[in-house]
């Protein structure tokens, strides 16, 4: 039995604190997730907090729950796409960042390199956050989750043929400031 | 993965982790069991009895990518136009071609099946040798369902879609991997997008769409859709009631939907390629269009590199069709995208108001290089016919 699987057995026990302790490891990457899909605080605020009600509802009528960082962060993930489907939230690839929502960590004395690195870590997520939906959505899935086309394409419901052309175009977007090789060529070969 | 995919994971994982959870969520969380033993505390109001089930993750989501608020009983142009405003994530919102299409339908709608007080009902569709897409809906009996204001979604606990012969198109399963049917004869019948049923502004019923593409090079229309769905469940969960528990509508609804052959019928128009060149960024791109066939509901071509990329580099296009007044046909969607330079894109038809004139028109191209990119404008209108 792992940390989480005995969290979740002293949750279901009636140890309140167990909850906390078991989704605090996770609520950063599950925040940076909702956050990356709705560019709103607010709204990723509410939405993941809407998905550890559903998580703690979901341990305490013994769902069948394998891993939970899984498990969690596709709950997550799940409610954000349904926050952008009941918003209707609509989104352009001109939308500018405000940077100051994202509240980047950073020291503010660094060596030039690290400022440097850092510099272009913050062109890469206002990049990231300039993608239009469909092409923010699969790369945050995909780079930030660890999902695979299948699972991805069984979450959005796309076939992965789409999905590995919109990961193409993300990837030629983001290129600005990423480098690639650009030794994939057809989509959906060894790349990928 | 490649060496250069595997840095940008890294970069964005590097990224996102340095976004900082705010203090009230951290809060939230440790306070979330008692937060939802209070609610359960409260009376619960119950009309009927539901039976109780958590949905699965994976399923819970899909299909909702696509919002949409459609009036009551829709004409397929007014579905779009209702689409194009808050159709955020397709890109076929300013699919005017298909809108087209669909006032030269023959399809006379309303093939319908009901089980246990649920209805299942096909209201629209549009197909050609190329792409099909059906409106549908789902009716609760009010009756039986009683008034459940707040179940807003629907998903299949399992679809699965054949065509007249029961060779596969799609399978979707709860907690399964959803299987798509294979190449057959040069054709390969896809889905491209599934709405799961979504309740309209109306709080009334239920629509969804299904939109299929044939991304073969060989012509290909199924006769017969045949649509088969098992259970029903509610895909959203309503949050602001905790202990409001899930509900399930069990059930088979199968039909099948004969495709109205006057679109089918019509061949697409095919033009002859041509080879031309274009510059771009100092240097000359010989390029080769194949063919242009222009489908009631899009027009698809193959388009060829044939000068050579640098190593390192790969290439994209940005372009659109123009006729010769000016007007413009988006690029919709891509069957192949490369970035070697070859590629099979989508373009919205005209085939109902035919111009005299098209030209492909290549806005910019993008050099996608290991030392960032560039893009360059080009302007240049290639005659097509």
């Amino acid at each position: 039995m792992n940390i989480d699987e005995a969290l979740i057995l002293r949750c279901q026990h009636g140890e309140k604190s167990a909850f906390g302790e078991l989704v605090k490891p996770y609520l950063q990457k599950a925040y940076a997730i909702s956050l990356s899909f709705l560019r709103s605080k607010e709204l990723a605020e509410d939405t993941v907090q809407n998905a550890l009600i559903e998580a703690y509802i979901g341990i305490m009528e013994k769902k069948d729950i394998r891993s939970f960082s899984g498990w969690f962060l596709t709950l997550v993930s799940s409610r954000s796409l349904d926050t952008i489907r009941k918003t209707g939230k609509i989104t352009t690839t001109e939308t500018s960042l405000d940077q100051s929502q994202l509240e980047l960590n950073g020291a503010t004395t660094e060596p030039e390199e690290h400022l440097l690195k850092k510099e272009r870590n913050n062109l890469l997520l206002q990049m990231i956050m300039a993608l239009p939906d469909e092409l923010r959505i699969v790369t945050i899935l995909y780079y930030y989750q660890d999902l695979s086309l299948k699972e991805i394409s069984q979450l959005i419901n796309v076939p992965t043929s789409t999905i590995k052309t919109r990961l193409f175009r993300a990837r030629v977007s983001l290129g600005k400031v990423i480098p690639f090789q650009n030794e994939f060529k057809k989509v959906g070969d060894s790349a990928w | 993965m490649v060496k250069n995919d595997e840095q940008l994971k890294n970069e964005i994982k590097t990224n996102l982790d340095s976004i900082e959870v705010p203090e009230s969520l951290i809060r939230f969380a440790e306070n979330v069991p008692s937060l939802v033993e209070k609610e359960l505390s409260s009376p619960i109001k119950k009309k009927f009895k539901w039976k109780k089930t958590f949905t699965t993750i994976g399923a819970t989501a899909a299909g909702l990518l696509l919002a949409w608020n459609v009036s009551m009983t829709p004409a397929f142009g007014k579905i779009m136009e209702s689409l194009g405003v808050i159709w955020s994530i397709s890109p076929y919102q300013d699919d005017n071609g298909l809108t087209e299409a669909s006032k030269h339908s023959g399809f006379a709608g309303g093939v319908t099946t009901e089980n246990n007080g649920v209805s299942f009902t096909v209201d629209e569709v549009i197909a050609d040798k190329k792409r099909v897409f059906i409106v549908y809906h789902v009716a609760l009996d009010k009756e039986k369902s009683g008034n459940i204001e707040d179940l807003q979604d629907l998903w299949f606990e399992e679809l699965k879609v054949t065509d007249e012969k029961g060779r596969l198109i799609v399978k979707q399963k709860k907690d399964s991997l959803t299987e798509y049917g294979e190449e057959t004869n040069g054709a390969h019948f896809l889905p491209r997008y599934i709405q799961t049923p979504t309740k309209t502004e109306d709080q009334k019923d239920f629509y969804g769409f299904m939109e299929f593409v044939n991304n073969g090079e060989t012509n290909y229309t199924p006769e017969e859709l045949r649509i088969s769905i098992k259970n029903l469940y509610e895909a959203t969960n309503r949050t602001e009631k905790p202990n409001r528990e899930y509900i399930n509508f069990d059930g088979n609804w199968n039909l099948g939907v004969k495709l109205d052959n006057t679109i089918v019928a019509k061949e697409p128009k095919t033009h002859a390629g041509k080879k031309f060149s274009i510059e771009a960024g100092g240097k000359n791109l010989d390029l080769s269009v194949d063919y242009v066939k222009v489908y009631p509901t899009m027009t698809s071509m193959k388009i060829d590199l044939l000068s050579k990329l640098d190593e390192g580099k790969g290439i994209l296009y940005t372009y659109h069709l123009e006729d010769e007044n000016g007007k413009i046909y988006n690029h919709i969607e891509d069957e192949i995208l490369t970035d070697l330079g070859n590629t099979r894109p989508q373009f919205e038809s005209f085939y109902f108001n035919y111009p005299k004139e098209l030209y492909l028109v290549f806005d910019e191209v993008e050099f996608t290089t290991r030392d960032g990119g560039e893009t360059h404008k080009v302007g240049k209108k290639i005659r097509l016919f």
